[in-house]
């Protein structure tokens, strides 16, 4: 029976999460892009990702870009999983049978 | 953790409103820009040809040696002035302004790749018999692909590849051995590219 993760369950690291397993495999997306396609501020935006991190659910790749600092963020393969037990939760609760 | 069904329903349709969000606006973060680029280009160049044949198509000629000469045509030469041009730009935008990072998802490159090898291939099998004929096919492979990506992506998309192949089309058995039909390729092509790369910059984001 999935369980609902407590760590995505907050609405700012639900988004987070849902926007991270839209990207393709190996792919990485820029902290930048990222607040923009979520609408959230610089400090929130760190902070949840901070937190994500720390739960071992993505990957954070500080690098330089044309001597430029950018920070590439990926979710792991835990990240990948948690989320997915997390959607299995949900399709539970309103009663889809491939809720698993 | 205590949800009730509408809270897990609502929960689930924002998390599928976000991953399409996502994809859409990454999507539109290296294409547009590369697609405006790629517009300007052809627009540029297409007009060289018209002013080319309007000038009745000067030649320049290379000494490279006492023996090698290379002759090229106005129109030819904006191509290849051009062409490298739209490279670099096209490597730094996805190097210096892509909103992710590839690290092993090449399926794009390979999608673009497929497309130019098969484009050369077909070439090389229907010898097209003069510039024009070659033109008009060339144009028609951006709209196929367009096609393709409007079933996946964007029925926008989609539309205006069924548009513009009508309008090379016409262009074509129209505008055949008239300088007009440069104008009309720059005009459609050019506006095309850049155009759609437009409406996915504000579009998609």
């Amino acid at each position: 029976m999935a369980q609902l993760d407590n760590m995505i369950h907050q609405p700012a690291r639900l988004q987070i999460m849902s926007s991270l397993v839209a990207l393709e495999s190996g792919e990485q997306v820029d902290f930048v892009h990222l607040r923009k396609i979520l609408k959230l501020t610089d400090g929130n935006l760190g902070a949840h990702l901070t937190k994500l991190e720390d739960a071992g659910y993505i990957k954070i790749e500080k690098t330089f870009v044309a001597r430029k600092p950018r920070t590439f963020i990926s979710p792991t393969g835990k990240g990948h999983d948690a989320f997915d037990e997390h959607i299995a939760a949900l399709k539970q609760i309103i009663g889809d049978p491939k809720g698993g | 953790m205590d949800m009730t069904r509408q809270e897990a329903r609502d929960s689930l349709d924002q998390i599928r409103a976000v991953v399409n969000q996502t994809r859409r606006k990454l999507a539109a973060g290296s294409t547009a820009p590369a697609l405006i680029v790629w517009g300007a280009i052809w627009f540029i160049a297409y007009l060289g040809t018209y002013m080319s044949y309007l000038l009745g198509s000067p030649s320049y000629f290379v000494q490279l040696s006492d023996h090698i000469n290379i002759g090229i045509n106005m129109a030819g030469l904006c191509w290849l002035l051009l062409i490298p041009i739209g490279v670099a730009a096209s490597w730094f935008i996805e190097v210096r302004r892509a909103p992710t990072k590839r690290q092993h998802n090449k399926r794009w490159g390979l999608c673009f790749l497929v497309l130019f090898v098969y484009a050369g291939v077909w070439l090389a099998l229907l010898r097209p018999w003069n510039e024009y004929q070659m033109s008009a096919f060339l144009a028609s492979v951006p709209m196929f692909a367009y096609i393709l990506a409007g079933v996946w992506a964007d029925r926008v998309l989609l539309w205006v590849g069924v548009v513009v192949t009508l309008l090379i089309l016409f262009g074509f058995f129209l505008l055949h051995f008239q300088p007009l039909f440069w104008l009309w390729m720059a005009v459609l092509g050019g506006g095309t590219l850049a155009g759609t790369g437009l409406y996915i910059r504000l579009c998609w984001r």
